[in-house]
């Protein structure tokens, strides 16, 4: 059972991962090119990664504050997306309306059960709480804007709050659920 | 059958140790690259350069790689440092340039003490040392953050005709420090004010 979850989580954490990467980069080189830092990549002996080093620190500060913006966004998005569909697509606590317009839609594949959405849900938390962890710590290295990562917290609390709250209505369907059939 | 039971269940921990790793390695491995991904400034260093003026003849002293001074021109009065790598010590000097009035007459050398310290939470107290040949430096402090004392805002130095003056930062570390991560950066407002 154990070797079971496991195998989905890192089925699921795949995808986070991948997109926790690729938007900073992403990022980096969107506003490098928009804003026309002058930037130059770096090869250091004592670093597996290349470094972007910046003649300007202000231009460091912004690059980096919008590129960790942009991917908290997508993380923050990621999540979000999980959230909407244990709020309004989750088999156990979908109303027989929605099930019904869904089926007319002929999109009842979005539906989805507890098991594929809290092993998505537990892999999307964890990265959304380290993609907040990472701005903090640039926040604190002068690396990132304060704002940005108050946002993010704020933001966080409240997807957090959400997903609670969530995982409590799932309680009390399933408690009903053996309530009524024992 | 028991040695069966045995052999299963250490088979089973060592698989989920093993998926539990993998786990780990999804979440840390794109934090690490993040985290590597993290923007560098450029270590350009004036190094032993002389810039002329009118009123003056500069030398820089920094020929060590321990002060990036990134901006200093006539118009825009202000020397910006990026202090890396150097504190291997509580007490350290940083040599930053000799100053020669050019001049018939006396001026003035005002500083204005930064305003912020960007850097990690390090106590630290920033004096700039005026050293002569044959004299101690005397030491100002500028920046503290080690106590609620308040550092100088301004301080005034006169330099009469053909004068030298050398001038360097001391920083004073309180507390456990890497030498290898040390990184700090600030302004300094400097002025040149000729007296008629």
């Amino acid at each position: 059972m154990l070797s079971k979850i496991l195998l989905k989580l890192i089925d699921e954490a795949v995808l986070p991962a991948v997109i926790l990467v690729s938007t900073k980069i992403i990022g980096l080189g969107l506003i490098n090119f928009f804003f026309h830092f002058t930037f130059e990549i770096k090869f250091f002996p004592q670093m597996i990664l290349p470094a972007l080093v910046y003649t300007d620190s202000q231009e460091a500060l912004l690059a980096n504050s919008y590129s960790n913006l942009l991917m908290y966004g997508a993380i923050f998005v990621g999540f979000l997306w999980v959230i909407v569909k244990s709020i309004h697509l989750h088999e156990t606590h979908i109303s027989p309306k929605a099930t019904q317009k869904l089926a007319q839609w002929n999109l009842l594949k979005l539906l989805t059960n507890s098991y594929n959405l809290y092993h998505q849900a537990v892999v999307w938390f964890l990265f959304l709480w380290i993609a907040v962890g990472i701005l903090i710590f640039y926040s604190f290295s002068d690396l990132t804007y304060w704002w940005v990562s108050v946002a993010s917290l704020a933001f966080n609390f409240v997807l957090t709050y959400l997903i609670i709250d969530d995982v409590e209505r799932e309680f009390y369907a399933r408690r009903a659920f053996n309530n009524g059939y024992s | 059958m028991p040695g069966e039971l045995l052999t299963m269940g250490i088979l089973k921990l060592v698989s989920n140790t093993f998926l539990l790793v993998i786990l780990a390695v999804f979440l840390v491995v794109p934090t690490g690259i993040v985290l590597g991904l993290r923007p560098q400034i450029k270590t350009s260093v004036l190094g032993a350069q002389t810039v002329k003026s009118d009123l003056f003849q500069r030398t820089f002293l920094n020929d060590d790689q321990n002060v990036w001074i990134k901006t200093f021109e006539k118009d825009n009065q202000t020397l910006d440092f990026i202090i890396y790598k150097g504190a291997s010590n509580q007490n350290q000097r940083y040599p930053l340039y000799e100053i020669e009035n050019t001049t018939a007459k006396p001026f003035e050398i005002v500083f204005r003490s930064p305003d912020k310290i960007f850097g990690p939470f390090i106590k630290q107290k920033i004096y700039l040392n005026r050293c002569m040949t044959d004299k101690p430096c005397q030491s100002f402090l500028i920046y503290n953050l080690v106590d609620e004392q308040k550092a100088a805002s301004e301080l005034t130095f006169p330099s009469e005709a053909g004068e030298k003056l050398k001038f360097e930062l001391l920083v004073e570390i309180y507390g456990q420090t890497d030498p290898a991560s040390f990184n700090i950066s600030f302004e300094l407002p400097f002025q040149i004010v000729t007296r008629e």
